[in-house]
């Protein structure tokens, strides 16, 4: 009989403990703003980095916004406050959405020259481009393949590339001109990439989260690109960058710069090297914030971008002439090779 | 790790093949329901909110006799197939779930006392599934698959209300072991289908942290043409998967028209199972 007693027990025990505690929060400003804090807390993968970098303490940002938080406040006013906590991560992948207003963290751009204007960029580009799906593309007077690419969000396929890079095989040299990118799909990108090696090379690591701990992440897994087997160029290539190239456009960055016949040239990129996830909150905003860090093949971040081989600014001579001075000196670049 | 898998995967499929030799005289039962009711599902892959909304579900049932040991034995083939349209309480976010799911049991007639009957056995499962999130960007959905060894039971009640004759049967199913996929805490899909980097996805699971029960209460009534099922179908799914947890709980109400058949052998095959 004790047996008996004693298998039920032990039955039990181990069904109860395959039940777990979620923690539920309220939909209060308290509420809204412990679980933004959580989320962030139990996901959020720079936060040993960003403490070397600039001395980000999570514990501390908690007790400093904590006092600002009331349940009679207004919406618009917590809003703000979530947003001013988030902006201490200083991360352009970190964004809180409402239906009214979405808080970013742009100063990796606001707060720099911006090195590139479509008016001035319309001399070179013409009005008789082609567009190749997320590719515009001419070949400029001195015979150099210019293709820009707005957004890495429009899908780049292998046909495009193919239709592309054969209208500008007789060129001496190309252009990428990446610059005001904000990113989008990382595949496309990479696809990109591909191009332009013949050989399947080790482009950086790649790690996650393995649990809530500010320190738990997965051991990095490196990261290959594979050449192509379309087209390859096998010519010089400049990749213009400015600090609006961003997210999935600095993994490209990263990639090309570590390719042969590859310079990079104008400022450095904006960084986001995190793939960001996504939550919610109880009252209904959506939160975004960098969950899997990126290395490049040396181990180290691009969160705050990459520098160029060649750094060199829009000066304001040029604009006034209508000249880029990034594309000049890529043109430069590929004309002394 | 890989030879467990593939013994489990074995096991789910052989259970369902070693019927199919069924050969003699046997009764059958199916049944075919449909219905619809509420879930609740909690995803913290996908979101720390629970979400609650509409579950639809259609189920096919084969309950049939079987030829080893005198006839004690029965088989079951249950496919339940069903879909969750769901939203957290600020109303603000959509969540899109569907999964199918087979199993496949062996029960053995355990006792019959004039009007109840009871029924236990091993049960196969396989599950397919998957959750959608709209509004999320790297994490947007969970796939959800899953092979297990469960064992169920079922209880019968047969009565009769004013010369009606009626069921009532209550059917379990608690899973024991299985294998299951679900990403670590915080990888990323990209990283899982793009990159190849798979490993750690999947989980051996048992009661430790993987609790999944059926619980479905039925209510024959025979009518003239055919015989009404209304079932109340009660699932609980609830892993804890890379220090992940998910849960959900679907409550519905199933309408269903059972058909009795007496399938007839072919009389030489039939003869290699009598005796005399």
């Amino acid at each position: 009989m004790k047996n008996k007693y004693r298998f039920i027990i032990a039955f039990c025990a181990v069904m109860l403990s395959s039940c777990t505690k979620v923690e539920i929060y309220e939909n209060t400003p308290t509420g809204n703003f412990e679980a933004l804090w959580n989320i962030i807390d139990e996901h959020y993968c720079f936060f040993d980095y960003k403490a070397e970098e600039y001395g980000l303490d999570w514990d501390a940002v908690y007790r400093k916004y904590k006092r600002k938080i009331a349940d009679g406040m207004s919406t618009a006013g917590l809003f703000e406050v979530l947003g001013d906590m988030l902006d201490e991560l200083r991360d352009g992948h970190v964004n809180l959405y409402a239906a009214h207003d979405v808080a970013r963290y742009w100063d990796f751009r606001e707060g720099y020259a911006t090195n590139f204007s479509e008016e001035i960029q319309a001399h070179y580009l013409g009005t008789d481009y082609k567009i190749a799906s997320g590719l515009r593309y001419t070949i400029l007077p001195d015979n150099i393949g210019y293709i820009y690419i707005p957004s890495f969000s429009n899908g780049i396929g292998e046909g495009n590339l193919d239709e592309c890079l054969y209208a500008l095989a007789l060129c001496r040299g190309l252009i990428i001109d990446v610059r005001n990118n904000g990113g989008g799909n990382l595949s496309y990108a990479e696809t990109l990439a591909a191009r332009f090696t013949n050989e399947r090379v080790l482009t950086g690591y790649i790690s996650h989260k393995t649990g809530s701990g500010r320190s738990d992440f997965s051991s990095p897994q490196p990261v290959y690109l594979e050449s192509s087997n379309g087209i390859r160029w096998q010519k010089p290539v400049c990749v213009l960058t400015n600090r609006s190239s961003y997210s999935a456009t600095n993994d490209f960055v990263k990639i090309m710069r570590i390719l042969p016949l590859v310079t990079i040239v104008g400022d450095r990129t904006g960084g986001g090297s995190g793939l960001p996830f996504s939550s919610e909150l109880p009252n209904g905003w959506s939160i975004r914030f960098s969950a899997c860090p990126s290395f490049d093949v040396n181990m180290q971040h691009t969160e705050f971008g990459i520098y160029p081989d060649v750094r060199v600014d829009m000066s304001g001579e040029d604009r006034a002439r209508g000249v880029d001075t990034i594309i000049e000196t890529a043109r430069a670049i590929i004309t002394g090779l | 790790m890989k030879i467990y898998i593939l013994a489990l995967i074995a096991t789910c499929t052989w259970l369902p093949m070693a019927a199919q030799s069924l050969a003699s005289h046997r009764f059958e039962e199916r049944c075919l329901s449909v219905g619809a009711g509420y879930t609740n599902m909690f995803d913290a892959y996908l979101s720390p909110l629970h979400y609650g909304g509409a579950h639809v579900g259609l189920m096919s049932e084969n309950f049939s006799q079987t030829t080893m040991t005198t006839g004690r034995w029965f088989a079951q083939s249950l496919f339940v197939l069903h879909g969750d349209y769901a939203t957290p309480a600020s109303g603000s976010g959509l969540t899109i779930g569907g999964m199918a799911d087979y199993s496949y049991s062996y029960y053995y007639k355990a006792s019959a006392k004039e009007s109840w009957t009871f029924y236990v056995g091993p049960q196969a499962q396989l599950r397919i599934g998957g959750i959608y999130n709209l509004r999320n960007s790297n994490n947007p959905a969970q796939l959800k698959l899953g092979a297990n060894l469960a064992v169920s039971a079922i209880a019968k009640y047969a009565f009769a209300w004013r010369n009606v004759p009626m069921n009532v049967r209550l059917q379990t199913d608690l899973l024991l072991l299985g294998v299951a996929f679900g990403p670590d805490y915080g990888q990323s899909y990209y990283e899982i289908f793009y990159l190849g980097q798979s490993e750690g996805c999947v989980h051996l699971t048992s009661l430790h942290n993987n609790l999944s029960l059926r619980a479905n209460l039925s209510y024959d009534i025979q009518l003239h043409a055919c015989t009404l099922r209304v079932t109340l179908a009660n699932d609980l799914y609830q892993w804890t998967l890379g220090k992940q947890h998910y849960r959900m709980f679907t409550h519905s109400v199933m309408l269903g028209c059972v058909k009795d058949l007496y399938r007839m052998a072919r009389e030489e095959e039939a003869r290699k199972y009598i005796p005399y």
